[in-house]
């Protein structure tokens, strides 16, 4: 997969962001300026929907976390929801569950 | 690749790949990886740490050997004995100092900078040295739990 497929739905303040497909370094970057672009006017509430993305490595954590930090500076939240079992995984190797709310 | 789920750990052989420096040929790698490991009869939990743990390594050989730069070429040769799978990547580009990776304690941030933390808890070693004609070589390995032959060994007693 060459482009970045994903959706945005927007209702009653919380603005869900359901991404499709394995996610990596080469398409990180992409990623990056979707979250920008789509979160410029965020709601107060951000889900990031991973559940239909079956890999994630350190690039896109990187640009979650970003993305987090940005969210938060506006006062807003970010939550991960649907985490499939070995996007799970990656952010508990990485000590990072906590902070993106995963369940 | 559709051989199907395996009855039994493929043959002890290697495969090897050579891939441009270019993050595009990562979904490659890892369907490779992914059918390697699979074929050799791994866990679905360790295929995934290790298809994540590969992945982090080529990753950083095409952001910090070769700069980003697509032009470079990197070996990966995919090997399994009965004690473990092997992944050995061979690159032509900035070599560092071993201690560099093998020392790497880095926890990452907003930019970046988690991929050796990923390799290191995903992998059960890591191994990388400069190589004498230019470039590095990082050997990933993964133990098999438990390694192929003591099953049948406590079977036959």
């Amino acid at each position: 997969m060459d482009e970045l497929e994903y959706r945005v739905e927007r209702s009653e303040g919380i603005t869900r962001v359901v991404l499709h497909g394995e996610l990596d370094m080469h398409l990180s970057p992409g990623l990056r300026r979707m979250f920008e672009r789509e979160l410029a006017s965020a709601s107060s509430e951000v889900v990031v929907d991973l559940g239909a993305v079956p890999f994630i490595d350190s690039s896109v954590i990187a640009t979650l976390i970003a993305t987090l930090k940005r969210v938060r500076a506006a006062g807003g939240k970010l939550r991960v929801e649907n985490c499939q079992p070995a996007v799970r995984d990656t952010f508990e190797l990485t000590r990072l569950t906590e902070s993106f709310g995963i369940r | 690749m559709n051989a199907g789920p395996p009855t039994s750990p493929g043959p002890r052989s290697s495969l090897e790949l050579v891939l441009p420096s270019s993050a595009e040929h990562l979904a490659f790698l890892r369907a490779c990886a992914q059918w390697f490991c699979e074929y050799q009869g791994i866990s679905a939990t360790a295929t995934s740490r290790a298809v994540l743990g590969l992945v982090e390594a080529v990753s950083n050989v095409i952001r910090h050997a070769y700069g980003g730069s697509p032009h470079g070429s990197i070996q990966v040769r995919f090997r399994a004995s009965d004690e473990a799978l092997e992944f050995e990547l061979i690159d032509d580009g900035r070599s560092v100092p071993p201690a560099t990776i093998e020392a790497s304690c880095a926890t990452g941030d907003e930019h970046g900078g988690r991929g050796i933390l990923l390799m290191k808890k995903c992998m059960d070693g890591l191994r990388y040295e400069q190589r004498p004609e230019g470039g590095g070589r990082l050997v990933l390995t993964m133990g098999r739990d438990p390694p192929l032959g003591r099953a049948t060994a406590a079977e036959s007693r």
